[in-house]
């Protein structure tokens, strides 16, 4: 009980108020802020994704800070770790909308850290990017007015670079695939590729995400004798999986490919395992010869000399996309007000995309348009710097890529 | 352009021939991976049994093995890197008792829990200021990459090595309990250490070793697999969890148990993976289910006074 005499509770009141005050100011703070929520992985099967993703916002951000900021306000980051986890991006997204306040946010993790991310962003009614899952169904049937998807869907990233397998190894085609939504999406997708150009799938092999043994996946893809193994893994899973295809040294029996295939993951495995993989699909790399590439590495390595990552990865670029258009919308209108910024979002043309034909925020899905790019590795002697290590040999520009819209999104009522 | 459906159907003589090899595939990497858990846990098992502390920093110290080797394959080689970074993890694993542990022993083995726990933490939140996030992978030493094909069986080098390597530890650790003076005492701290104390050896002295031995099976035990596994921040986890499990279905501080329990939570998990791969990581905690339903001591624990 509360007792005015009693020196404790003369403390109690006291630290009481200190800490409302400080509650308070930081209310008063946060409206005099423009706040971005980062919900992303910092832990978990993915956890680099997180801090490459902060690097792109960052980049995004200091222009404008620089500037004094927009609308007199300064520009802040709020992360949160998902951990990779679809429940705990839903708790966390909750978190950054309900006590951070912010005015968009952008998210990643995987598929089902992007879906979570989504409903929240319907239901509080919050701008949300989703920035590394590739699923069909983040600019199909998830979307939803609030939400924008940066990334290139399975069924892009199928079309862009199947025809470059078929051509280069043949039509019997082997899948190592990861045992979660976006495995299955993306080797269905494969598959429906495959069969309407007569090839064969001559074995399948379920890999769970967290699996770390791969030898009987190994054993069973040399027995089938495939032309080409389609590797479908992501973040450690594909560590694990490529450091033991080349322990097991397949590559003399069975050629492989890793199409979607992300830096993370071949600067962890190391040049002479990655080399093993042929052909891949990159997002977005420093290395595709489109304008701003170079001094866009320049002002990431002014930034970041130290950076675990000595090359800007595909999600530092779309985060940085993302993130860098909403703030140029928002100093555009004058406004923070989300619904305002949407209808300027779709449909914009993005001139300095850092890539060889403008890109676009198609306005039906909100999807972000952009090339694609397959690639080969560098011989050594053509690798100037760390990172250094992939050529493209193939652009496919978006406007040949892309199939039509399946919703209408810019239609429906806010 | 149609495939022929019938172009490489084997016959009933190279099916069996392949069942076989398969099913042998999955029995060695379910012996190999039991043998590398049974490292793991048994440097858990001492720490568990000499210092009643459930050392929850036991994972992480399994990942800076990994790190130091990372860290030390590019300065001295994979083998050099194989024997030092051990060294340096029980070095590191001493100072922890010394200064950090030593202080709860006296307390409720909740502070045990909890002090490791924060350990944990505070270690892999330093790995990542380090090393960052991102992954890592140390690639096998030259002559053991590539597999030994036997006709019938294929099999990877480097796992064949880890898993002698792994014998060779488990026999050396074996030889020391049974056969060395250190190792009776040591033994004797798993029954009793205030008899050990009255009997007049050093105990902390005792319990700072024991804990650096620990530390060196976790430590070489990350050196082992980062080949094979990668190396992340996390990884302590994915290699601690089993381990408590062969601890469990063991028997709490029993030596004998973990070499047996490893091998049976090896085993399950390496043939499930051949029949239903999603079902594997689950297959050993159902294993430990039904051991602690059956017998909750584990296989080779003490009998509690309330089993009488």
């Amino acid at each position: 009980m509360f007792c005015w005499h009693e020196k404790g509770s003369v403390r109690l009141l006291i630290s009481m108020m200190v800490l409302i005050a400080i509650s308070l100011g930081g209310l008063c703070f946060a409206q005099d802020t423009i706040r971005i929520g980062l919900v992303g992985p910092y832990s978990g099967n993915f956890s680099y994704l997180g801090a490459c993703m902060e690097q792109g916002a960052r980049m995004a951000i200091d222009p404008f800070n620089e500037k004094g900021g927009i609308l007199g306000k300064k520009i802040e980051l709020v992360i949160e770790d998902n951990q990779s986890n679809a429940g705990i991006t839903t708790q966390k997204m909750m978190k950054v909308i309900e006590r951070d306040k912010v005015n968009f946010a952008f998210v990643g993790g995987g598929t089902s850290c992007a879906i979570s991310a989504f409903e929240i962003a319907k239901r509080e009614k919050v701008l949300t990017f989703s920035c590394d899952a590739n699923d069909n169904s983040l600019n199909g049937e998830k979307a939803n007015r609030y939400t924008f998807h940066i990334p290139e869907p399975n069924y892009e990233i199928v079309k862009a670079i199947a025809p470059s397998i078929l051509e280069k190894y043949g039509t019997k085609w082997y899948f190592h695939t990861a045992d979660y939504k976006w495995g299955w999406d993306i080797a269905n997708t494969f598959k429906a590729f495959l069969k309407e150009k007569g090839g064969a799938v001559v074995g399948e092999d379920l890999i769970p995400v967290e699996a770390r043994d791969f030898s009987t996946y190994i054993i069973n893809v040399k027995n089938a004798k495939p032309d080409v193994l389609v590797v479908l893994q992501g973040g450690m899973s594909g560590v694990a999986a490529q450091t033991q295809y080349h322990e097991f040294g397949l590559a003399k029996s069975v050629k492989r490919t890793h199409p979607l295939f992300d830096h993370d993951l071949w600067l962890t495995i190391g040049y002479d395992t990655a080399k093993e993989n042929g052909i891949g699909l990159v997002e977005w790399d420093i290395n595709i010869g489109a304008p701003g590439c170079k001094e866009f590495y320049k002002e990431y390595k002014r930034k970041y000399p130290m950076s675990f990552v000595p090359i800007p990865m595909m999600d530092t670029y779309h985060s940085y996309i993302a993130v860098r258009e909403t703030l140029r919308v928002m100093a555009e209108l004058k406004t923070t007000n989300t619904q305002e910024i949407i209808k300027r979002l779709e449909g914009r043309v993005i001139s300095d995309s850092l890539t060889h034909s403008p890109a676009m925020i198609r306005a039906e899905d909100h999807q972000y348009l952009r090339d694609a790019y397959i690639f080969e590795f560098k011989s050594p002697n053509e690798i100037k710097f760390n990172g250094d290590w992939i050529k493209p040999v193939k652009r496919v520009a978006w406007k040949e890529l892309y199939r039509p819209p399946s919703i209408h999104l810019n239609q429906e009522p806010f | 352009m149609a495939i022929d459906p019938m172009a490489s159907c084997p016959s009933a003589k190279e099916s069996e021939a392949w069942m076989l090899g398969h099913f042998l595939n999955h029995l060695f990497n379910g012996v190999v991976l039991g043998l590398l858990l049974t490292v793991i846990a048994l440097g858990f098992s001492l720490v568990l049994g000499v210092m009643e502390v459930v050392n929850f920093a036991h994972g992480v110290l399994f990942a800076i093995g990994a790190y130091f080797a990372f860290a030390l394959v590019k300065l001295v080689g994979f083998w050099w890197a194989l024997l030092i970074s051990p060294i340096l993890v029980a070095i590191l694993g001493m100072i922890l008792e010394s200064g950090l542990i030593k202080r709860i022993y006296s307390l409720n083995p909740l502070y045990g829990l909890l002090l490791t726990f924060s350990i944990a933490m505070g270690l892999e939140g330093l790995i990542k200021l380090i090393w960052g996030p991102m992954g890592y992978s140390i690639p096998a030493p030259p002559f053991a990459a590539g597999f030994i094909d036997l006709g019938f069986v294929v099999y990877s080098k480097y796992r064949f090595i880890q898993g002698v390597l792994a014998l060779f530890l488990i026999l050396a650790l074996w030889l020391f309990l049974e056969k060395t003076t250190y190792g009776a005492v040591i033994k004797a701290g798993t029954i009793s250490t205030e008899m050990v104390m009255a009997l007049g050896k050093n105990l902390p002295r005792l319990r700072t070793l024991v804990f650096g031995m620990g530390s060196f099976l976790a430590g070489i035990a990350g050196v082992l697999t980062a080949p094979m596994w990668g190396i992340r921040p996390g990884i302590g986890t994915e290699a601690m969890m089993p381990a408590l499990v062969v601890v469990v279905v063991g028997g709490m501080g029993s030596l004998y148990g973990s070499i047996i329990a490893g091998q049976l939570v090896g085993i399950v998990t390496g043939l499930t993976v051949m029949f239903y791969p999603r079902l594997s990581d689950l297959m050993m905690y159902l294993l430990m289910l039904v051991v602690f339903l059956a017998r909750p001591r584990g296989l080779m624990g003490t009998k509690s006074i309330l089993e009488e």
